[in-house]
């Protein structure tokens, strides 16, 4: 091959190279910032560009750390001759008992299917891209956010600590003996700084949901 | 116009790439094994986030996509741990860089639920990794193929050059944009956030951070240095080699701390995995020269000894870092040189550095030592080393096969030598 070709073929993969990598690193500032005019000018531009391929998310506990503890608790209701009721079962506290004995376990990723699918059930904070897309839309009102992003979050959430929530109840009740399953979340909001060293301080809220179908895993269809 | 094609071809960062990619490696076998025993209650039959789930919410091409069927999925899991392996030491590199990458993003796909920060910039750094010379060193390829060369391989580099930088872009966009957001955030501007991170226990060890939690100035210094850090990690890493060093150590103490108190492993591991792209080629081998004189070390073996040359072919397979010189003693200006007298030579194997000399297993162990991949090894030698003593090892080199050039008809006992 000429050499003057060569040169001509390298130079030119470089700029082809460059050119995507640039494009990339703007669309992915842009993508990155808090929301703005100039995002909300381009974002479905910045949208096909990033997700999903090169979706991310770097918040990483900002602008507010989480500052609270969830603990799930659950109980199961049994119809046969009589209703039966179990107590209520702390599904997190094992895991994390588990978790803080040895960090190199997979009980933090055990534990982190339910806080992660408790975070979508609770979340009431709609994140920056509900906020930008409401706000594009002229409707900036809670109800957008909900109806955009937080409604099918919260299903999915419900449908993971349902299927929690009966694997639970099969271990209590035996499998395929549960007909409805309820959790509720004890949250507790560690001391405030100023108040760090006072004994007792610490407040637990209690959050009820009502009573879901139990879920068989498919696993347990075909063995049932 | 030819020096720049030149410029563009040369492939930089290579000892920084093939280190990420040890490092991403071992990262993803440690996460498969740790990992084993409740895989299917992640991934599999057992998860919470069924096959239908995720075939509904699944964006993106994926390999569990394949069969709901457990076998398949069991399947897949054993093979994603076998090309982790290979990825890691550099078996057919590009080609597995492809793999492991598609099989790290299908496994975070298959359950995002699963998923932290860490998983999200390994799927962003290893598929850029894919674009990247990643076996240059470290790596079976490396040890067994001829670079190659030609228009393809200048090709290659372009795109090299070009995917490196982005991993380390990357890394600055990530720190910039959690620095900018932590900005924003109040308890972060009023120095208490990890006090209240801490106090989760999804993330505090109990008993064990208390001493930075009730300690006010601890807390503000920790929270206020961990946003200035972030902030300042892009400025740094364009700055200098001096800007560039200072960011790995504060890193690694910042990402061990997270590792360490936060209980985030895998997040720590994966987002310092490519640190080593921060260091360039030619300050690796300054160093790797610099750890060679003071580190490396010359054996004498017995190069008539077809045993002994077929050993010293496999240790320096694994010889990663060059640190030991396999030399045969039967050239007769090496013992001159090195001050050995013949008769410890024929004897027993001897290693030299700046240590002095050492003979027999210890000098095995020396060799040992040096190569990390057979450092297992040293879990055998040492209880013989220790029980009983050159014993063993004279035993053995007493019995080898010696191979005179042009006499002994091909077969002379070191006894029948003597």
């Amino acid at each position: 091959m000429q050499p003057f070709l060569r040169y001509c073929i390298l130079i030119l993969i470089g700029a082809v190279a460059a050119a995507c990598a640039l494009v990339y690193i703007a669309n992915t500032v842009l993508y990155l910032t808090p929301p703005n005019p100039l995002k909300a000018m381009l974002l479905p531009t910045i949208m096909r560009i990033e997700a999903p391929l090169f979706a991310q998310n770097w918040h990483l506990f900002a602008p507010r750390p989480i500052d609270r503890n969830y603990v799930i608790e659950v109980r199961c209701r049994y119809a046969g001759r009589a209703t039966v009721l179990t107590a209520w079962r702390d599904i997190t506290t094992p895991f994390l008992v588990r978790h803080h004995e040895t960090r190199i376990s997979p009980m933090g990723n055990l534990l982190r299917v339910q806080q992660s699918a408790l975070r979508y059930v609770m979340n009431q904070r709609p994140d920056d891209w509900a906020v930008l897309f409401c706000r594009k839309a002229g409707r900036l009102t809670p109800d957008c956010y909900a109806s955009q992003w937080t409604r099918k979050m919260q299903a999915d959430g419900f449908l993971i600590l349902d299927r929690i929530a009966s694997r639970e109840c099969d271990r209590a009740l035996g499998l395929g003996r549960t007909s409805f399953v309820q959790f509720r979340v004890l949250v507790e909001y560690p001391p405030v700084w100023s108040k760090r060293d006072q004994p007792g301080v610490s407040k637990v809220d209690v959050f009820m949901y009502p009573w879901l179908p139990y879920q068989a895993f498919p696993y347990m269809e075909t063995r049932t | 116009m030819r020096g720049l094609a030149a410029w563009l071809a040369e492939e930089r960062w290579l000892v920084g790439a093939s280190l990420s990619r040890l490092s991403f490696g071992i990262w993803a076998v440690y996460f498969y094994l740790v990992h084993y025993a409740v895989r299917e209650d992640l991934w599999g039959t057992r998860s919470p986030w069924t096959w239908t789930d995720f075939m509904r919410a699944r964006q993106l091409l994926n390999v569990y996509q394949i069969s709901p069927d457990p076998r398949v999925f069991q399947l897949v899991y054993h093979l994603g741990i076998l090309i982790a392996l290979a990825y890691t030491l550099g078996w057919h590199t590009r080609l597995m860089g492809v793999l492991h990458w598609f099989w790290v993003f299908s496994l975070q796909d298959r359950n995002a639920f699963v998923s932290d920060g860490g998983d999200n910039f390994m799927r962003l750094a290893l598929f850029f990794l894919m674009f990247a010379n990643t076996g240059a060193y470290f790596s079976i390829d490396s040890l067994r193929r001829a670079p190659r060369t030609g228009l393809l391989r200048d090709c290659l580099g372009v795109v090299h050059n070009t995917a490196v930088p982005l991993v380390l872009v990357q890394y600055g966009m990530l720190y910039m944009s959690t620095g900018i957001y932590k900005v924003m955030g109040e308890m972060w501007q009023n120095g208490t956030a990890l006090y209240y991170i801490l106090q989760v226990q999804t993330y505090g060890l109990p008993g064990h951070v208390e001493w930075l939690t009730h300690n006010p100035a601890g807390v503000v210094l920790a929270t206020y240095g961990t946003v200035i850090w972030e902030l300042a990690w892009f400025p740094l890493m364009i700055g200098n080699l001096w800007t560039r060093l200072f960011l790995i150590p504060t890193g690694i103490a910042f990402h061990s701390g997270i590792a360490l108190y936060m209980g985030l492993l895998p997040f720590g591991w994966s987002l310092l995995s490519a640190y080593p792209l921060l260091i360039a080629d030619p300050e690796y081998l300054r160093a790797a020269s610099w750890v060679r004189r003071h580190f490396g070390i010359t054996v004498l073996y017995d190069g008539w000894c077809p045993a002994c040359r077929g050993s010293v072919t496999w240790l320096q397979a694994f010889d990663l870092f060059s640190l030991v010189q396999f030399r045969s003693f039967r050239d007769p200006l090496l013992l001159l040189r090195w001050n050995v007298p013949r008769e410890d030579a024929e004897r027993r194997i001897q290693s030299l550095g700046r240590h002095g000399r050492r003979e027999g297993i210890d000098a095995i162990i020396g060799v040992v030592v040096r190569l990390p991949l057979l450092w297992w090894l040293v879990i055998i030698l040492l209880p013989i080393r220790w029980v009983y003593g050159q014993r063993a090892y004279d035993a053995l080199a007493a019995r080898r096969v010696i191979l005179v050039p042009g006499g002994c008809d091909a077969h002379c006992s070191v006894e029948a030598s003597e």
